[in-house]
This record gives C-alpha cells, sequence and structure tokens, in this order.
C-alpha cells in the first residue's frame, strides 16, 4: 500500500471532522460525490453469532445528496430545536486503514470513531466504525460511500441528529 | 381509592376535569412507581406484530412496561409472549433481539423450554421431590390479544378483552390495519432509543395534541417535507377511556384536492381500500395530511404524507405507518420502540422508499421527531422544580368550543381552522383516564 495514500486518508479525515464538529456542514456537503450513499444500519444481537449481524431493511439513517442537503440545511435553520442551543460535537477519529478500492481511482477507507456530543441537558458518547469508499476527483476526493457500524443495538441519546 | 395517593397526586377530580394539572406529574419517581402498579400493571401494551413471527419457532426480543418478554410463534401455531425469567432461580434465557428456536436453554442450570413455554428439561430432576412437576414451572405467559395482526399484551388477567378496550379506536387503527389484501409486514425490525422525557409527553402529543405542529415542526414545513397545501381544518378527537386522535386536514368535499392521490397507492392498494374500508374511513384518509393517535395507556401510531426524497414516487410524497411504544424507563426517562409497516401491494423499492421518508421524518434521526423530544425534554426538567411546584400545567383549551359533526369516526371530534385552537380535549381524556387509574 502506498504510504503517501495513507497520510491522504488521514489529512482528509482530519479534514472532515474539523468541518463537522465546526458545523461547517455546507463545506462537508462539498467533499460528497453526488451518488453519495451513507448508511447507518440497525445492529442487532444475535445469540450463538460471532459475525456483525445487521437489519436488511431497517436503518438509523439512510441518506442520498439530496436528503443529506435537507439534513443540512435543517441543522442550521433556527427553529430546528434539536440544534438551538448548537450541539458540541467532537468526532475522534483513529485506526485508519486504506486498501485499494477496487474500482479505478477508488481507495477503502476504514476508521474507528468515537463522537462526543454536548448538548444544554447533558452528553452523549458514540462509539463505531466507519467503512468509506472514496473516488479521486480533480484536486480532491469524494465520499462516495460511508457505512457506520455504531457499536450499539439500541441507541442511548435522545436523537441522531448528526453526521457521523 | 386510596386517599393517599389522591393526596400524593395533588389534584382534585374537578382539576383533572378542568385540565389544570400538577408539575410534578412529569417528574415525580414517587408516582412513576405508582404508575408502574396502576397503569402499566393493568393497561394493554402493543409487544409486535404478527408479521414478525410468521413461521412457527420465530421469536422477537421484546419489552412489556420494560420487562424483558420472549414474543413468540410456538410450535403449536399459537403465538404468545412469554415472560423472559427461568422459572428456577429468575435466569434470562432468551438474550438473542430475535431468531428461529424450537427451545430455549437458561444457561445457568440448564432448564430447557419449549417454544410454547412448556418446561420439558431439568437435568437434575432427579434430585427433587417426588411431588416435582414439570408441568407446573412453564414459563409464565401474559395475557396477549390482537387487532388485526397487532398484539397488545397485559399483565392484568382482570383487564377487560382487548376488543372492548379497543372500542373506537379500532375504527381508527383499521385505516391502516385493514385496508391492504396483501396485508401489513413490519420493516426490519424496531429500533429503539432512550429520550430524557416522561412518558406521558409523547402518549398525550399523539392523543390529540394537534396545536404543536406548526411550532415545533415550523422548520420541517421549511424544508418541504410536508405537503403545502391549503389545510383548513384541525381537530382532536376524544374517542374515550383516554384514548385519542390528533387530525391535520381538509373539509370534506374538496374539489380537486385529493390526499388520497398523495399517499402514492398503487392500483391494487387503492382498490383493497375501497373494498375493505367503509365509505367514511375512506373520506377521512381522503381528508388527512397526518393524523395520529394514542391508545392508552403508551401506544401510538400514526399515518401521514411526506415527501419522498427518493423522487421515486410521481408526487413527491408518500405515506407510512409507524407504530410506537413509549416504554417507561423513569419518571424522566422513555425508551421509544418504533415500527414502520408497509403494505404487500408495494414492491420492495417503494417500500424502501417508504421506509426512508419515515426514517427521514421520525425515528431517532428523523427530522421532526428530534423536535418533538425536544420540547418533551424541557417540560420534563421544568417539572420537578421548585417553583414549579406552584404552576400548573394547563390543558384547558376548547370547553367551549361546539362538538364537530363532521368527522366520519367514532368519539367526539373539536375543530378549527387555526392548528393552534382545536382543542386539549382528548388530551384531557388521556389524564383523566390516568387519573382514574391513578387513584383506584
Amino acid at each position: 500500500m502506498d504510504q503517501s495514500m495513507y497520510f491522504t486518508a488521514v489529512e482528509f479525515l482530519g479534514l472532515e471532522a474539523d468541518l463537522l464538529d465546526d458545523r461547517r456542514y455546507g463545506e462537508w456537503l462539498q467533499l460528497l460525490a453526488p451518488e453519495i450513499e451513507y448508511l447507518v444500519p440497525v445492529r442487532r444481537s444475535l445469540e450463538g453469532s460471532l459475525e456483525d449481524e445487521f437489519d436488511d431493511d431497517s436503518a438509523w439513517i439512510r441518506e442520498n445528496y439530496r436528503s443529506l442537503e435537507a439534513r443540512v440545511r435543517r441543522m442550521s435553520l433556527p427553529n430546528a430545536w434539536t440544534e438551538q442551543p448548537r450541539p458540541l460535537t467532537r468526532h475522534f477519529v483513529s485506526n485508519v486503514r486504506v486498501a485499494a478500492g477496487g474500482a479505478e481511482d477508488t481507495i477503502s477507507v476504514g476508521s474507528n470513531l468515537l463522537l462526543r456530543r454536548q448538548v444544554a441537558s447533558g452528553s452523549e458518547m458514540f462509539s463505531g466504525k466507519r467503512l468509506d469508499r472514496w473516488r479521486r476527483d480533480v484536486g480532491t476526493w469524494r465520499l462516495v460511500r460511508r457505512e457506520v457500524r455504531l457499536d450499539h443495538t439500541a441507541v442511548e441519546a435522545r436523537n441522531l441528529s448528526i453526521i457521523f | 381509592m386510596t386517599t393517599s395517593v389522591i393526596g400524593q397526586l395533588g389534584a382534585s377530580n374537578d382539576e383533572v376535569e378542568r385540565g389544570i394539572l400538577p408539575a410534578h406529574w412529569f417528574s415525580s419517581e414517587e408516582l412513576f412507581a405508582i404508575e408502574r402498579e396502576k397503569v402499566f400493571g393493568r393497561g394493554w401494551m402493543f409487544v409486535g406484530h404478527l408479521s414478525e413471527i410468521a413461521a412457527p419457532g420465530d421469536f422477537q426480543l421484546r419489552k412489556l412496561a420494560g420487562e424483558s418478554v420472549i414474543f413468540v410463534h410456538g410450535h403449536d401455531d399459537r403465538h404468545r409472549v412469554l415472560v423472559n425469567s427461568c422459572r428456577h432461580r429468575g435466569g434470562m434465557i432468551c438474550r438473542s433481539d430475535k431468531g428461529n428456536a424450537e427451545h430455549f436453554e437458561c444457561p445457568w442450570h440448564a432448564w430447557t423450554y419449549s417454544n410454547d413455554g412448556a418446561l420439558v428439561g431439568v437435568p437434575g430432576a432427579v434430585g427433587y421431590s417426588a411431588d416435582f412437576d414439570k408441568s407446573d414451572h412453564g414459563l409464565l405467559e401474559v395475557r396477549s390479544e390482537q387487532h388485526a395482526g397487532f398484539v397488545f399484551a397485559t399483565f392484568d388477567n382482570d383487564a377487560q378483552p382487548l376488543h372492548d378496550e379497543l372500542s373506537g379506536m379500532d375504527w381508527y387503527l383499521d385505516l391502516a390495519a385493514r385496508r391492504s389484501e396483501r396485508g401489513l409486514k413490519v420493516v426490519g425490525s424496531p429500533t429503539v432509543w432512550t429520550i430524557p422525557a416522561n412518558w406521558k409527553f409523547a402518549a398525550d402529543n399523539f392523543v390529540g395534541d394537534t396545536g404543536h405542529f406548526a411550532s415545533v415542526h415550523g422548520c420541517s414545513l421549511e424544508l418541504g417535507l410536508y405537503p403545502f397545501v391549503e389545510l383548513d381544518y384541525f381537530a382532536n378527537i376524544q374517542v374515550g377511556d383516554g384514548h385519542g386522535l390528533f387530525f391535520n386536514g381538509i373539509r370534506y368535499p374538496k374539489p380537486g384536492r385529493s390526499f388520497l392521490e398523495l399517499r402514492g397507492y398503487p392500483v391494487e392498494l387503492v382498490d383493497s381500500l375501497h373494498r375493505n374500508l367503509s365509505e367514511g374511513q375512506v373520506e377521512f384518509l381522503d381528508r388527512s395530511i397526518a393524523y395520529g393517535a394514542t391508545i392508552f395507556p403508551n401506544t401510538s401510531f400514526f399515518d401521514p404524507v411526506f415527501a419522498d426524497l427518493d423522487g421515486l414516487f410521481p408526487a413527491g410524497f408518500c405515506s407510512f405507518f409507524s407504530i410506537r411504544v413509549w416504554q417507561p424507563v423513569s419518571a424522566t426517562q422513555t425508551e421509544v420502540w418504533s415500527w414502520l409497516l408497509v403494505e404487500g401491494e408495494f414492491d420492495e423499492q417503494q417500500s424502501a422508499s417508504i421506509y426512508n421518508s419515515y426514517m427521514r421524518t421520525f425515528g431517532a434521526s428523523g427530522m421532526l421527531e428530534g423536535d418533538d423530544v425536544a420540547a418533551w425534554e424541557g417540560g420534563t426538567r421544568t417539572a420537578g422544580g421548585l417553583g414549579n411546584r406552584n404552576i400548573p400545567r394547563l390543558l384547558i383549551q376548547g370547553h367551549d368550543l361546539p362538538v364537530d359533526t363532521e368527522m366520519p369516526g367514532p368519539g367526539t371530534a373539536y375543530a378549527s381552522p387555526n392548528p393552534f385552537a382545536c382543542g386539549e380535549n382528548s388530551q384531557r381524556g388521556f389524564y383523566k383516564r390516568w387519573y382514574s387509574e391513578m387513584s383506584r
């Protein structure tokens, strides 16, 4: 694996985390490919199974570009009450692993995510693994697919009005 | 009536009738402990849909007022709700969210139960006295009954039959439950998340809080998530026994205005709907952009029309049916279980887009649901304050509203062209039932 690819991935993920934590969602949208698939599947706990088990048909979050635009637009509206006052998030991204993506000009990037959110009335912590596919574009990379596998079945959070 | 409980409730019958409620109803752990017995120990509560346990051996792990239960399709083709507790020492015999099993074995001492609940294996049987009879120690079955595939359960063996409890509400549940000949099916699994709010705020929101929509969900209008049409009829419908509905829609008839079309139903479903629902039920659906209900105490359902951001449905909108249970955790915490069901007349792609429309508006990441929770959280946080002991909560709107005779369904409807002004009658009805259960 090309070492420079690893550094590019780490830098890109760091930039993305900063954009999200600074609530620069418009700029974050620009990192996405128009064909973006963004998925946070629902995890199930099954006895006797050592595999990751997820529902095929339900999802916590399952978005395309247009629906992400709507979510992002909402988060800046003064009457989106989940965002008033603005929650403080901190994305801790680690365990970055990069591999060739299969198709030309794409790479697969895995990362661990610890995300803490502080709201006026309390805080929440989320943990999960992110499986990304990025495509090279002129002078930059675009996120084509992200799957966020949360380490939760039931979620102990007042809402998932959040971008992992 | 237990006078000490009345004292703890801190409100007279008259105050409850008028809709003047003490703040501590929404914060007190002492009242919560009483609720556990008197409300959740008696009520009928939704557990699951038969489509979730379609084959013999299928089971889903569920909660009934917070207690772990196994919702299971037995080998004898009967559906049961079994307390997830070994009859030996109370070990949890099932720890899987779902699956298919002929038997359940307790990890503690290997007591084994058939999927009908019968105790069939005790490794240490020879050590017991001669009078030990396995048939005395099957898993405890919780009384359950179903309406059109929706299974409810109650811990109270003396409770009136589900059919009687639902009287009136079945007409409204049937709007979704009986419109499809291919049948409703749960998509995936219920999602479960914990909100920092008293469960009653959620239940009374769906029982008839029509007035919150434009203010709590104002941003959803701006985002075009809600079909922008002229609505002129907002109502709350009091069905009795604490049940009720909210309704957003239009007076009837309205030339050129059909919400049925916005629902994006395939022809097959439209035909099925006309065959299986009454004229009044079809009218109700055609007039409504969003209606929802609560079945006392803590089961709610709704059937609204919202944007399809996948662009699959020609109108740009579709409808979805969700049922949810507000599981009590404490006076200030509630675990939400939310299901989405889709009619069999839709294909896979449509079903996925309907799910997306639901998930993007409701559910933990829903662009509307989170705002509801923010409001309920606020009401919960203030409720325990020292100053708030002197600030009663007011559900006093609508005492002088005339009964509206234009609604085709059961119950008493109060309506207004002003969404904020159609009354809090069914919410009062909810708390009247609550008060009556708490004090008997």
